[in-house]
């Protein structure tokens, strides 16, 4: 029998979706990049237009669907139809972006019907070009902003992130995991 | 959800005025508790329970108390409430229901304890202390050392299938976090001041800038590590002044969060902080950033794990079958980072909250799934 399942990437442009996915996926990403051609190219040259896709395989039956959604709003139509059967979402967040927590509300927003039976993991990137807000802030952030919202892990995992160290994201996705089931690692 | 199968062991245990989310906690609770074996009945089943606990809080609560009493009066009845009245005829358990009362109440009720007609006093039910289960007294396990801060964020391969740690509350060893170079460095963390370190014979060993969340170490892992285990080691701590650091010494930089997070854990070395209570519960307030602090062993699952919900250490030990010195360490670290809320006198802005009210359940995970994301945790780690 084949188990296919799906973790979900998503988060702002720019903010490495599709590096932290290329770190983890045994294929080449398939990526459906084009040219900017609005308020993107300010932050970057190509951005995803409709998502990226890569996979982990764990035998020859069953793979892991890695998605990263297309950062720009105006495609958020197509975010239920990517989350179904999702095993989680991880949320990353740009440090320089004017307001982080905006993205915060919005993003969790947008995935507000999935996050009830799915954790969330949410990795903060670019704190190295701007530090503020930290870590502890956007813990602080968070009761008002999920305070409409019901979530499985309503104290989700908040680790900065560099989309290039696959110690990082394989640190969110360990993170992801253990928050569906803290015992999964122990094996007696 | 899974529905236990019945079975003649089975302590029975029906619910009335619970929505399924909190009848899906009580059958975690019953899950997670080994001694006896309870069984919540599934609505619509006829099966005669042995106790019935009742949500007093909504709107006729107590009135059905009084009937089911009224016509079953051998039934054992428990009520949960919010506020518990002090006169209440039957035993009372205070909302948030914690696992380290609730035991207790069942089980003092199945022996005959406070019984419907007498008043029980304002809890109603005896808390004693639950004992961690002992089982298996496993083998000495070769302990890991924590990993120095050379690579902080690299995670730890999954460990092989282990044995059941065991616990003995009369050999937890404890810790006092404010005394020693720990301690020194909460008051600079506190105080939000920068100061400098210096040991018995005037050497700088921490210049510390907590605004900047800074610190310059002139002393390397081992002679920190050293003095982090001294309860009473000859430092001091003064304002720094320019000249405190020459240019050409030797230094590396570290956040001041990480350096509090590595001494917190080598400050424990396998102690349990004076702070905290075996059998007490504790949570935590957010995460560790484990990506940018030293990956202590079976971190990231014991984060999961306390920020999911309060336990106890010993209920930890229990569930996760994680070794108590590497529970005490992580416990150690995350309260030096002001991470943990445990219930004290001295500090009640840190008590332990009720669940918050937009948490949804979480499913019993299927065996096959459990299975699934171990492979997937394996893989992962793996990369």
């Amino acid at each position: 029998m084949r188990e296919d399942n799906k973790i979900i990437f998503t988060g702002p442009v720019g903010v490495g979706k599709t590096t932290a996915i290329s770190a983890l996926s045994d294929i080449p990403i398939i990526s459906t990049d084009a040219q900017a051609s609005d308020m993107t190219l300010n932050r970057k040259g190509h951005t995803t237009v409709a998502m990226d896709y890569g996979v982990l395989k764990l035998d020859e039956n069953t793979k892991i669907h890695l998605y990263g959604t297309p950062g720009q709003e105006r495609f958020d139509f197509m975010w239920d139809i990517l989350t179904t059967g999702g095993l989680g979402l991880i949320l990353m967040l740009d440090n320089t972006r004017p307001n982080p927590k905006k993205d915060l509300h919005f993003f969790l927003h947008a995935f507000k019907d999935f996050i009830v039976d799915v954790p969330v993991v949410i990795g903060v990137s670019k704190t190295d070009v701007q530090a503020q807000p930290q870590i502890a802030d956007y813990a602080s952030m968070l009761p008002e902003v999920t305070a409409d919202l019901r979530m499985l892990n309503p104290i989700p995992p908040i680790f900065e992130v560099d989309g290039r160290n696959k110690d990082d994201v394989k640190n969110l996705v360990m993170a992801l995991l253990y928050s569906i089931d803290p015992g999964i690692g122990d094996q007696s | 959800m899974t529905k236990n199968p019945s079975n003649s062991d089975s302590i029975l245990v029906r619910s009335i005025g619970m929505d399924a989310r909190k009848e899906a906690v009580f059958r975690m609770a019953f899950k997670m508790f080994t001694r006896r074996r309870y069984q919540l009945l599934d609505t619509g089943d006829t099966q005669a329970p042995a106790v019935t606990i009742i949500d007093v809080d909504g709107a006729e609560g107590m009135a059905i108390a009084h009937q089911l009493h009224s016509e079953q009066p051998e039934q054992r009845i428990l009520l949960t409430s919010v506020s518990p009245q002090a006169d209440s005829v039957f035993p009372v358990l205070q909302k948030p229901v914690r696992m380290e009362t609730l035991f207790p109440a069942l089980e003092s009720l199945l022996n005959g304890g406070p019984a419907p007609g007498k008043p029980a006093g304002r809890s109603g039910a005896t808390v004693m202390p639950i004992r961690p289960e002992v089982t298996i007294p496993a083998p000495a396990t070769p302990v890991v050392p924590s990993p120095a801060a050379a690579n902080p964020s690299a995670p730890k391969p999954v460990a092989a299938p282990r044995l059941t740690p065991v616990l003995r509350p009369e050999e937890i060893r404890h810790f006092n976090p404010q005394a020693g170079l720990l301690g020194l460095l909460q008051i600079i963390r506190r105080d939000q001041s920068s100061a400098i370190i210096v040991d018995g014979q005037q050497q700088i060993i921490l210049r510390l800038d907590p605004m900047a969340d800074q610190a310059i170490l002139l002393a390397d892992d081992e002679h920190l590590k050293s003095l982090a285990r001294e309860e009473h080691p000859q430092l001091q701590m003064r304002a720094p002044n320019h000249a405190d650091v020459p240019a050409h010494a030797s230094t590396r930089r570290l956040t001041l969060q990480s350096l509090l997070w590595q001494m917190g854990a080598w400050t424990a070395d396998g102690r349990l902080s004076q702070q905290l209570q075996i059998n007490a519960p504790v949570q935590l307030k957010q995460w560790p950033n484990l990506t940018r602090l030293t990956m202590l062993p079976d971190a990231l699952r014991l984060a999961a794990f306390l920020a999911r919900s309060p336990a106890s250490p010993a209920l930890t030990v229990k569930m996760l079958r994680v070794e108590p010195h590497d529970l005490f360490n992580f416990l150690a670290a995350a309260d030096s980072l002001g991470l943990l809320r445990y219930n004290t006198a001295e500090n009640p802005d840190n008590r332990i909250q009720p669940t918050t009210s937009n948490a949804s359940t979480p499913a019993e995970i299927p065996a096959a799934k459990r299975s699934f994301l171990g492979r997937l945790l394996a893989r992962i780690s793996g990369l």
